[in-house]
């Protein structure tokens, strides 16, 4: 070794140790606290009041080694509000009451109360944008009320309401009546052509109750049986009576949020979700129930659909047209009608027309009442027809409630399940 | 933080200097001084915050107006 | 002088870094600014010219196996004119180097740890290549062989994991807005793709100069695809709106990987990724600026220039900017046509003086 090198590497080993004995940025984990979940709501003064979820891993800690014992009297988090003129003002303002540091990487949902979404969420959006630690897959949700009463929910068995909430957004699939919606994509709808985008809807339940929580009758018969009735009554008496703290914190997540540009316009319930879902090809897997052949009811699940919105110039006139395949298992039969290669072409259609009859709601509720492009159709029209697009682009917000929406449904039977027919009492003849 | 840099900058002389000046390299010695001394005088009136020429700046003065009128070409 | 040799394989592993190393994290933001939903086409248009230009500097090169760009430039164009283009070169490798040192520290402080100084991660990668370029061109074929593939199988697996979030219709309309801004957002990729002119300090030093035209071929058409397959995905996930408003959208696209629940933020490899890239472009471009000075002064040796130099362009990096949209605006703006002016310019003045006057050293 020359002298050189060796002064070279004396050099490097007096840098180093003065170096590697400590870094500036560095975060201890029992410094820090782990935000789950963030709340923004708008304050009657005007400010954004931000509340955070913020775990606390030593009762999580005690509560996974199973001893302890159950009860809520330890909870496994707990919450900060602050506000601010600005979403920045707020967050730094918890440093004055936490006594860890905020650590925001691990944040799973965050929620927008419906006032603060109305009065539009753009520059919230935007300085969370810049913040370094929040992840865009971060779900986006909005809150009928107060968003800070949703991060107060129970949902068992989980101990932290965001991460149940997240975890229920991942479930949406199964059943598809809700919507989700994470950061990065919440994001590129704004900033795209169609800057309509739509968020997830949750809401506090408030009382113990069976019932759907939308009041939707399907076909519009709203035959509530008497028995049914009492059925209500009984369950909301035993909640009354024994688990009524409980039943009140829960929360359902159905339905979503509809914007226009970055404000809220307004709700839709389950059906005209699933209608949106349709249209935008985000459809998983939904339970259609439609009347048989001899008037009983039927139950199919949807397993696999596609969507395509095809924007067409007939004759000068701009015609949007959305074609939709999907494939069917079957689900449920009430009545104890088989299914056979002759009688399933007419269910066939009577499951498309049930599936037009949700995309109708969609439209209806979408084009003519919120006038608000969720659907994607100026961004359609974008990419098919670029030049005509310039011209239309700044006359869009008249145009597209007037314009014409031609939906073309196509369904398919595929299986059946584990069995080939119902249990019929007493058996086949 | 001035002491520091110096203390950097001395310590870049101990390791270069002596062979330089043992191979007889003059021409090598001194290149190297007058860089070592323009990043010296850069470092020092960063500190003081001594205003600088910034090489950046006539790059800029040349090449934005090519930018513009690029654009201006395909727009 | 330096008497290493590397292979042509080495070489190119080199050359794909030095191009990748900080194009791929900021180019996107750049380019879809101006190309929007065509900006993979800008980069397929660049990566074209970029191997036209390729074309261009190995027929030069070849034609001088045995030399630097510094020492045929006086030769072919005389001594003044050939010592002007040679400052005009080194001096490009030399600045871009020290806008690397600023930029390494600007992504850190930004996405890791925003109370450290940037003037501490400036001086570790200064180090880090310093201490590689001290080691000659041998040691630096050597880590870029062993680094490279690391890197690019990292980059490929970080581009496998968000194919899944991809929406292909936000990359419709193709040359909705014509050819226009194709062509404007082609600017810097074809200024980052034309760095292959790294090749014209390097072709003397590659065992068998021959080889060098496949080897820098390669290398640019590797790039290239890599730079449009991530750029299309970029914009299919993030949408080009999002890609034109994010200031390191690659970070973003691998921030938001999440597969099945039990791999997600794998953010931490783009750390690796990021250091990686950026310390074998530093080596390459200072190794390039350096030997080149140390030719055009005819100096007896490049390795005590490289501590002081160092010294030279971390403060010049820390001097050159103000703020992290400075370094945006010169490098989205005016910096691609001063690269070019000196990647592209430099070598097709050569080759057409070299033609005219029928120089070669070739026998």
């Amino acid at each position: 070794m020359s002298l050189r090198r060796r002064r070279f590497l004396t050099v490097m080993f007096l840098i180093f140790v003065l170096l590697l004995s400590g870094c500036w940025s560095r975060r201890e984990i029992d410094d820090l606290a782990i935000v789950t979940g963030i709340a923004l709501d708008l304050g009657p003064d005007n400010k954004v009041h931000m509340t955070i979820q913020l775990v606390k891993p030593e009762v999580l800690a005690k509560r996974a080694q199973g001893g302890g014992g159950g009860g809520n009297a330890d909870k496994a988090y707990w919450l900060l509000e602050s506000h601010g003129l600005t979403f920045v003002d707020a967050v730094r303002k918890f440093n004055t009451l936490s006594p860890r540091q905020l650590f925001l990487a691990h944040n799973v949902i965050i929620i927008f109360g419906e006032d603060l979404a109305r009065r539009g969420i753009a520059s919230t959006l935007d300085r969370i944008s810049r913040t370094k630690n929040l992840r865009r897959t971060i779900w986006v949700m909005v809150a009928k009320g107060k968003a800070r009463e949703v991060l107060e929910a129970e949902l068992e068995p989980e101990y932290l309401s965001a991460v149940a909430i997240g975890h229920m957004i991942e479930g949406r699939e199964v059943y598809s009546q809700s919507y989700g919606i994470d950061l990065k994509d919440f994001l590129r709808v704004l900033t795209g052509s169609s800057p309509n985008p739509v968020a997830s809807r949750i809401e506090l339940r408030k009382e113990f109750t069976n019932r759907e929580f939308w009041e939707v009758d399907e076909d519009g018969q709203g035959e509530a049986g008497q028995g049914e009735e009492d059925a209500k009554e009984h369950i909301n008496k035993e909640a009354r009576t024994q688990g009524r703290e409980q039943a009140k914190k829960s929360v359902v997540l159905t339905g979503a949020a509809v914007f226009k540009k970055d404000k809220l316009m307004g709700w839709f319930d389950p059906t005209e979700t699933r209608g949106l879902l349709w249209i935008q090809g985000k459809m998983r897997r939904g339970i259609i129930i439609i009347n048989g052949p001899e008037g009983e009811k039927m139950a199919f699940e949807s397993i696999r659909s596609k969507s395509e919105v095809v924007p067409k110039i007939h004759q000068g006139k701009l015609i949007m047209r959305v074609k939709i395949d999907e494939e069917n298992d079957f689900a449920e039969d009430m009545g104890f009608v088989p299914l056979t290669p002759e009688n399933i072409p007419g269910i066939e259609k009577k499951i498309a027309a049930a599936i037009q009859k949700d995309i109708e709601a969609a439209l209806r509720k979408g084009q003519k009442e919120y006038k608000s492009d969720i659907f994607g159709f100026g961004a359609a029209v974008h990419r098919k027809y670029p030049q005509q697009w310039k011209a239309i682009k700044g006359r869009w917000e008249e145009l597209f409630p007037q314009l014409e929406v031609q939906v073309e449904v196509k369904s398919k039977i595929r299986r059946r399940g584990m069995s080939t027919e119902p249990p019929k009492p007493g058996g086949k003849e | 933080m001035i002491l520091l840099v110096l203390v950097v900058f001395f310590l870049v002389l101990w390791l270069e200097l002596p062979k330089l000046i043992r191979q007889r390299w003059w021409w090598e010695l001194a290149v190297f001084a007058v860089i070592w001394a323009l990043a010296l005088v850069v470092s020092v009136a960063q500190i003081y915050d001594l205003p600088l020429p910034n090489p950046t700046h006539g790059l800029e003065y040349i090449f934005k107006p090519v930018s513009h009128w690029f654009e201006e070409v395909l727009s | 002088m330096e008497k290493g040799k590397i292979t042509a394989r080495q070489a190119m592993l080199l050359i794909i870094v030095a191009i990748l190393g900080d194009g791929i994290f900021f180019l996107p933001t750049f380019v879809a600014a101006q190309a929007k939903t065509d900006a993979w086409l800008s980069f397929l248009l660049g990566s074209i010219l970029g191997l036209l230009l390729t074309g261009i500097i190995i027929k030069l090169g070849l034609r001088f196996p045995d030399k630097t760009v510094i020492q045929y430039s006086e030769e072919l164009a005389g001594t003044v004119v050939g010592k002007l283009l040679g400052i005009w070169y080194i001096a490009f490798f030399l600045v871009t180097t020290s806008y690397l040192t600023r930029e390494f520290g600007e992504f850190l402080t930004t996405v890791v740890m925003p109370e450290t100084p940037i003037l501490i991660f400036m001086i570790f990668l200064s180090i880090a290549y310093s201490y590689a370029v001290y080691g000659g061109i041998e040691v630096m074929g050597r880590v870029a062989e062993f680094l490279t593939p690391i890197y690019i199988f990292l980059l490929i697996v970080m581009m496998g994991l968000s194919v899944k979030d991809m929406n292909l219709q936000e990359l419709t309309p193709v040359m909705g807005n014509g050819i226009g801004p194709v062509i404007k957002g082609s600017i810097p990729p074809f200024a980052w793709t034309a760095n292959v002119s790294a090749m014209l300090m390097l072709i003397p030093f590659i065992n068998q100069p021959e080889q060098s035209k496949k080897a820098s071929y390669m290398a640019v058409g590797v790039v290239g695809l890599l730079f449009v397959v991530n750029t299309m995905q970029a914009i299919a996930v993030l949408g080009a709106q999002e890609v034109a408003r994010l200031e390191f959208p690659f970070f973003h696209l691998a921030a938001t990987v999440r597969v099945a629940n039990f791999l997600e933020r794998i953010d931490a490899l783009i750390m690796i990724v990021w250091v990686t890239g950026d310390f074998i472009r530093a080596c390459v471009f200072y190794y390039v600026g350096l030997l080149g000075l140390s030719q055009w002064l005819k100096l007896k040796d490049y390795k005590p220039l490289v501590l002081p130099m160092s010294l030279l362009l971390v403060s010049l990096g820390i001097v050159q900017f103000d703020s992290i949209m400075e370094i945006h605006t010169w490098g989205g703006q005016g910096y691609p046509f001063y690269a070019l002016s000196v990647e592209a310019g430099i070598p097709i003045l050569l080759l057409i003086i070299a033609w005219v006057r029928g120089k070669s050293s070739r026998v």
